[in-house]
């Protein structure tokens, strides 16, 4: 089989790695996890109708040049062999390799590295969720089509070190629960990320910098590989209250499979500008403690000290987890203990967070998640859900999904919204639709 | 460089309670504290005062610690998911009600300030009109007499409507003190005294009386001043009335427009304008005055299933829509709202028909037990026929007279509800006594308005 025909099975081959891929991009370019987008670093060549279909079995020269590749993978070394489509010079786009993925050379280059690779390609994408919903609760039930995240992200290189980044999402301009916004209750854009970020190499540490809107280390790092967020946000996100972005600047340092990231923001997310003199740290440990064709595990440790408004209220956090992603499936969990919840600097808490989602032949998923926080004082919050959906890759760049869902919530002692009388619960059935699209033109 | 990297700052050192009550301040005076931090100061100062006034001014802390989880938060027996949803006043201190003056001619008192209104659940207003008046009242004993009253009351009229009764509004028959209010109100609306003292009449026309209309004390909070408003301000007055007299079409022109500051202590940062309208006549003796007062959001309730925002097209109109909903009669034939830009607006009769009660004269009943205790008792009794009528006939969330899912829940438990009540309510002012004196070695204003502002 000749380097074209290769070309032609890759394109067709392609999405799993698209998947992953366009995570790790996202992950690094916005601080955002993007599990179901398709990558744009190659242009993807005319599809031969002819060709197997994904998963089919192959002619014999594809499949020993396929064992060859594996075998290199896992021999460690990387040889430059005819498989090659991409020049090496310029850096390949950040990748996880999944099990059964068809390596090209930069790709098997690439698969070494525990983190994605600094990026000098602009790039632009836009993320998308609806739904229609229905609410079920006592009382009357309510439905309500949505836009539950409307995104738009560029990143722009200035030299080969440097990169301005600016994330934009739709909100609803009334405070919740409110009567009053733009407009009656428009939906309006707000910078979500602006920042300007640095990196540099020195032997075989990787260190990054940057300064402005920056997205959260942690919520950065439990994301990375949570493919649910349609469904819901994580556990952190949904019951702590923890803001996905801030005003701040940040270090990171990457050495083999671990990366650290230290943040030092305001600690008042995108609602307010600084309230007080005191600063918010967050230290987040990423350690990739496996990384090979089966599977990807990363380890995570987390720990923030800092206060929010102008009373100083502790925002103080310590937490770990784990996340593993395999060609089957990818799971994860967090824990969190939390000192000062939701302007309560007296309230006290740990959170539970996980998820599972498994998938055939990366067109159907099934998907199950849960968090719960406790509070100290007494008394339970917990939301959990699952969905079904079915998505495919487009050729022209992107990835949509059809989800059914439901989440469920519940609250009980003195986490009830009226203690002892009323918890609060209700159950919502999703009908939902994702999308994301990246474009990131290689001649740049 | 340390401080820049840790947590660490200047300032006075705050415990839990204290980070608490400033974060809560903040959060709701954010944006007064961005247009007029000198103002918001002074609102601030204003609840300093005392205890009743600090009740007024934190509402938000009441809500928040009714229904935010926290430590050694007190549980009911008297709620349910359906009677969450009951439409309440939000803020129904004793205060909050006053005097009205019905198309018919009739005046009945009932609740005034609908700022706060939304749906909740019906034991958060009780409670906060039951603290309210162990507040005022001051004296624990009389305190836990009146509020036993007003619960009992409550109990009782949500019974009644759940007979079928007919419960009127309140009206004369309550007690010296309130018979007195409403014939003031009567003589003063009558001789137009709130148009004749933001403008009185000086050689045939109407003038502005600007400067302040009631002394200055010494903590330098403006009680009451009239001033001129910028061209920008006559524009939004003039496109507000605009909106409003669609709906009041047989009003007349716009003659003069002032600023008034002074009223209220939570909303007293709000804007607020006074309106002298020409009325039927050229003449001067039948000209109008209504007050155009911004209004913000309400009630909101956390963790409520409920869509993402409120009803309401606007806070004015919510404060207007509620208005008319929890009020036993139609009381203001003027009624109305506006939006102008992002500026929300409750315009309503500002003529003298319309007085508040004053809590010192409700504290001033005790001072005299065996000649006023009786009035307070019918006192007590009217705020608990006022609120349960409001919740009981007004429809919840859910589409439903408010009666059908409060009164279930007491029927054969009379005295259960009146004794848990009572203990919350007590509770509540203890929480509202202990957070004033807790606060009131702070200049407040430092403290709730962000230094990067």
């Amino acid at each position: 089989m000749n380097v074209e025909t290769h070309m032609k099975r890759i394109a067709k081959t392609t999405s799993r790695k698209q998947w992953m891929l366009i995570g790790a991009l996202a992950s690094s370019v916005f601080g955002t996890s993007l599990a179901f987008a398709q990558p744009t670093d190659e242009p993807a060549p005319p599809v031969d109708a002819s060709l197997p279909a994904t998963g089919a079995p192959l002619d014999e020269d594809t499949a020993k040049q396929d064992a060859a590749g594996a075998a290199a993978v896992k021999a460690g070394p990387v040889k430059k062999t005819s498989l090659e489509w991409t020049d090496c010079s310029e850096p390949p786009q950040p990748i996880y390799v999944m099990p059964g993925d068809q390596l090209s050379g930069c790709q098997l280059q690439a698969q070494q590295l525990a983190f994605p690779k600094w990026s000098n390609r602009p790039s632009v994408d836009l993320e998308v969720v609806t739904q229609g919903r229905y609410s079920v609760k006592d009382g009357d039930n309510l439905s309500e089509i949505r836009l539950d995240r409307g995104e738009v992200g560029a990143r722009l290189p200035m030299g080969s070190w440097l990169a301005a980044q600016f994330r934009a999402e739709a909100i609803r301009s009334v405070s919740d629960g409110g009567a009053l916004g733009i407009d009656g209750d428009s939906t309006v854009l707000r910078v979500k990320y602006a920042n300007v970020v640095a990196h540099g190499q020195f032997g075989k540490l990787t260190v990054e910098g940057g300064g402005g809107f920056l997205a959260d280390p942690w919520i950065q790092a439990i994301e990375t590989s949570y493919s649910l967020k349609p469904l819901s946000r994580t556990g952190s996100e949904r019951l702590l209250g923890w803001q996905t972005a801030d005003l701040a600047g940040m270090v990171r340092a990457a050495y083999g499979p671990a990366r650290l990231t230290v943040n030092v923001g305001n600690g008042e997310g995108q609602r307010y500008p600084e309230r007080n003199n005191g600063k918010t740290t967050t230290g987040v440990l990423e350690v990739v403690a496996l990384h090979n064709t089966d599977a990807r595990v990363t380890l995570l440790g987390m720990g923030r000290d800092g206060s929010v408004g102008p009373s100083r209220i502790r925002d103080r956090r310590a937490g770990g987890g784990a996340t593993a992603v395999f060609d089957m499936a990818r799971v994860g969990f967090d824990v969190v203990k939390a000192w000062g919840i939701g302007g309560d600097g007296a309230a006290e808490g740990t959170e539970i967070g996980g998820w599972a989602e498994a998938n055939y032949q990366h067109h159907f998923f099934v998907g199950a998640r849960g968090s719960t926080l406790g509070y100290k004082a007494g008394g339970r919050s917990s939301t959990f859900g699952g969905a079904i959906s079915f998505g495919d890759t487009l050729r022209t760049g992107g990835e949509a999904r059809v989800w059914l869902a439901v989440d469920r919530i519940t609250n009980s002692g003195g986490a009830m919204p009226l203690a002892g009388a009323d918890s609060g619960d209700e159950t919502v059935i999703m009908l939902m639709l994702s999308g994301n699209a990246l474009y990131s033109p290689k001649d740049y | 460089m340390v401080c820049l990297a840790t947590a660490c700052t200047g300032g006075p050192d705050l415990d839990g309670r204290q980070q608490r009550i400033v974060n809560v301040l903040s959060e709701e005076n954010y944006m007064w504290a961005r247009r007029d931090p000198a103002l918001l100061a002074m609102k601030l100062h204003k609840m300093q005062r005392g205890p009743y006034e600090w009740l007024r001014g934190t509402a938000g802390v009441f809500w928040r610690d009714t229904m935010e989880p926290r430590a050694d938060r007190p549980t009911t027996t008297f709620g349910s998911p359906a009677s969450s949803r009951v439409l309440l006043v939000g803020d129904p201190h004793p205060e909050n009600v006053g005097t009205f003056r019905s198309d018919d001619g009739t005046m009945f008192l009932d609740w005034n300030d609908f700022d706060s209104s939304g749906y909740g659940p019906f034991t958060g207003d009780l409670r906060r009109l039951g603290a309210g008046l162990a507040v005022a009242l001051v004296d624990p004993d009389t305190a836990r007499m009146v509020v036993t009253r007003v619960v009992t009351s409550y109990a009782a009229t949500m019974a009644a409507l759940a007979a079928g009764s007919d419960v009127g509004p309140v009206a004369h028959g309550h007690g010296a003190l309130f018979d007195d209010d409403l014939d003031k109100a009567l003589k003063h609306g009558d001789a137009r005294e709130g148009v004749n003292e933001v403008a009185p009449v000086i050689d045939g026309t109407r003038v502005l009386a600007v400067g302040d209309l009631a002394p200055i004390p010494s903590d330098g909070v403006i009680e009451d001043r009239v001033s001129e408003v910028s061209d920008d301000e006559a524009a939004w007055i003039d496109a507000a009335v605009a909106q409003w007299q669609a709906a009041h079409p047989s009003t007349g022109s716009i003659k003069l427009r002032a600023r008034r500051i002074g009223s209220g202590v939570s909303s007293y940062a709000a804007l607020r304008y006074n309106v002298i309208l020409e009325g039927e006549t050229d003449a001067t003796d039948d000209d109008r005055l209504l007050e155009l007062k911004e209004t913000r959001d309400g009630l909101v309730i956390a963790g409520q299933p409920r869509f993402a925002v409120a009803e309401w097209s606007s806070p004015g109109a919510r404060a207007v829509d509620t208005q008319q909903r929890l009020q036993a009669l139609d009381g203001d034939p003027l009624l109305g709202s506006a939006l102008v830009g992002a500026l929300s607006l409750k315009i309503k009769d500002r003529e003298e028909y319309q007085h508040g009660i004053n809590h010192e004269d409700l504290a001033a009943l005790v001072s005299n037990r065996q000649k006023d205790y009786e009035d307070l008792g019918a006192i007590a009794d009217a705020y608990g026929q006022m609120l349960a009528h409001s919740h009981g006939t007004a429809l919840t969330q859910d589409g439903v007279a408010g009666w059908r899912v409060i009164e279930p829940l007491l029927s054969g438990r009379e005295d259960a509800f009146v004794q848990e009540l009572t203990a919350l309510c007590l509770d509540d002012a203890a929480q509202t006594v202990d957070d004033q004196l807790r606060m009131a070695s702070f200049d407040l204003a430092t403290l709730v308005v962000p230094e990067s502002l």
